[in-house]
């Protein structure tokens, strides 16, 4: 069991570290950044003279690991538009990032297990077809249409919830509504299929011919396993979650590390773009090593197997 | 509609020609209807400068902001009214649905060519190759593809091209990694052994022996991702990541449209919805595609 969860923090060590090597990269993928920094005008003895002073002109392996270096003290550059250091912005803009990811988790996880659980209960009724009819077109829809007619409906027809912003939770109702839809197809069929797999399986078989009620196998033996593939799927849904977050601040004006990223790119400010990508790529690490490891303990199979 | 014979998950690599031989019989209206619409939706992508009523970006300051034809104050002329500019809306979804139709096409092709390729080989070849890509493939599968998309673009700038580019670039690993566990099955296969003892090349088993086994699988998955990719691109647009302006693209029209959403709702809602339709066509002919090729990879059906 430590065993396990040493190897799978050695891996995830070393994910991250490929990470970074694809974060320190895009600033060469963006041309080199002694002109970009010196402008299109520049002599190239001022280009030059600008590679010399920011070491551009060292070995690029010698130039990762000097950027390494400083990245694991917290240092990723400045931000040469707002002159702040770029992790001082992005991690300042991300408890609202999480904030609205977490909410629509939970929103996500609640439905798609109850949707789910009743679907795989009452197996082929038409409660059932509905349900793998809808997780295909909620599939389908794309985040920032929902978000769209989400305002429509209830801020600009209703006049129920704020369009955009936040200054209170009932701003949050309407982004995690939008952001929760798509994961809710997702959930809601694993749940269906992982919890009747569950059904069909011969310790259920026995619960039932020893008496025990529906509700005590539904929710007493079939539900605590199938929540296994579930905080799986969560580890697994959890970038295309932060992808849906972009579009989801943008529609709805949400001060997350979205908005940072996006105006980062128009004026190229590529220290802000980097921060962004190695910290949304690091939460993801790390989330999926602890869920690894929440699976390893709640899972007897591997707790005891291990040994 | 589960009555085709429900194949175990079984090595055998005849189960899968013995399905298609199954869909051939029966290809019933679920299949016929939504692959109908979808032809439909592409000859109009196609023609859409024949039958677009004017040019996508011909302005017209005299009917701006008209509302679509049933609701007060609109026009037959502008059958889905008008934008701030007094653009035809309903010539520019026409012609939007070029972009996403051809960037979901090029793109699936692109991510299906690169992923397909590595996979053989990284699930031909054990070893150092293997782990590379996949090692590869999981470093990139831990950054979000719009994240990834953003660091991309931030790099290259927004453009159409740059969008296919990142597309692929985020893709490859899906297919990799699906063919890479379907090749290692085959490869231990009777056959294969057989094949190489009779002298055929690696080259010749990868492509004649271990291709046409995991065809029908990697069929399935590109049409679902088919969909996912138009979704993508309309992401990316929408962010002004991706086409940009006056082109008209469904989410770049969704994104204009945004500020108008109290005053004039068709000018941003109405691409979305076609953008909607189509995926949703896509997907459930991908569903339906999935049932009748492989109905291993179905996870609503695992009972």
């Amino acid at each position: 069991m430590t065993r396990r969860i040493l190897n799978r923090l050695a891996y995830s060590i070393l994910v991250i570290l490929g990470i970074s090597a694809i974060t320190f990269l895009l600033v060469y993928l963006a041309g080199d950044p002694a002109v970009l920094i010196a402008g299109e005008d520049a002599t190239p003895a001022e280009v030059q003279q600008i590679r010399e002073a920011n070491g551009y002109d060292r070995p690029i392996f010698v130039q990762y690991f000097d950027w390494l270096w400083h990245a694991v003290q917290g240092d990723l550059g400045t931000s040469y538009r707002s002159g702040r250091p770029a992790l001082e912005l992005i991690l300042g803009a991300l408890p609202r990032t999480l904030l609205l990811i977490v909410t629509a988790l939970v929103l996500a996880s609640l439905i798609g297990i109850v949707v789910g659980v009743v679907a795989a209960v009452y197996r082929g009724s038409a409660f059932d077809r509905f349900v793998i009819a809808g997780s295909v077109f909620v599939q389908s829809l794309p985040t920032f249409w929902l978000g769209i007619v989400l305002i429509l409906i209830f801020s600009a027809t209703l006049r129920l919830l704020p369009t955009s912003g936040f200054r209170g939770p009932e701003y949050l109702v309407l982004p995690a509504v939008a952001l929760a839809v798509f994961q809710v197809g997702t959930f809601s069929r694993i749940v269906r299929s992982s919890m009747i797999e569950v059904l069909d399986s011969d310790f259920v078989r026995t619960a039932r011919a020893k008496g025990a009620s529906s509700a005590s196998i539904v929710f007493g033996h079939a539900l605590r396993n199938a929540a296994l593939p579930i905080i799986t799927v969560i580890g697994l849904e959890l970038g295309g979650l932060f992808g849906g977050a972009i579009v989801t601040e943008t529609v709805f004006g949400w001060p997350g590390i979205s908005a940072l990223a996006l105006s980062a790119i128009q004026s190229r400010d590529m220290a802000v773009v980097q921060a962004f990508v190695l910290v949304v790529g690091v939460l993801v690490v790390i989330t999926n090593l602890v869920i690894d490891v929440v699976y390893a303990r709640l899972d007897p199979r591997i707790r005891v197997g291990a040994h | 509609m589960s009555d085709l014979p429900v194949l175990e998950p079984s090595t055998e690599p005849t189960t899968t020609t013995t399905a298609i031989v199954t869909a051939r019989r029966r290809i019933g209206w679920r299949l016929i209807v939504p692959a109908a619409l979808l032809i439909l939706i592409v000859a109009a992508s196609i023609f859409a400068p024949v039958i677009a009523p004017y040019a996508p970006n011909a302005q017209d300051l005299a009917s701006r902001l008209l509302p679509p034809f049933w609701q007060p104050g609109g026009s037959i002329a502008h059958i889905l009214g008008t934008d701030d500019l007094g653009r035809d809306v309903l010539t520019r979804i026409l012609y939007g649905s070029q972009v996403s139709l051809s960037v979901g096409a090029i793109a699936v092709v692109c991510r299906l060519v690169v992923g397909v390729l590595i996979g053989l080989i990284a699930g031909y070849y054990a070893g150092p190759i293997r782990t590379f890509f996949m090692r590869l493939g999981d470093v990139q599968l831990a950054l979000p593809s719009l994240v990834l998309a953003i660091g991309i673009i931030a790099a290259l700038g927004p453009s159409l091209a740059n969008v296919i580019l990142v597309l692929a670039i985020a893709g490859w690993v899906l297919y990799a990694r699906l063919v890479v566990s379907e090749v290692i099955v085959v490869r231990q296969q009777e056959y294969v052994a057989s094949a190489r003892l009779l002298g055929a090349s690696h080259l010749w088993i990868m492509f004649r022996h271990v291709l046409p086994n995991i065809m029908p699988t990697i069929i399935v998955f590109a049409s679902l991702d088919f969909g996912m990719m138009m979704l993508t691109e309309g992401s990316l647009s929408f962010l002004g990541l991706g086409v940009q302006p006056p082109q008209p693209s469904w989410g770049g029209m969704a994104a204009e449209g945004r500020a108008l959403i109290g005053t004039a709702w068709w000018i941003a809602t109405l691409p979305g919805a076609a953008l909607v339709v189509t995926v949703a066509l896509v997907n459930i002919l991908g569903e339906q595609l999935r049932d009748k090729l492989d109905p291993r990879l179905d996870t609503t059906r695992s009972n």
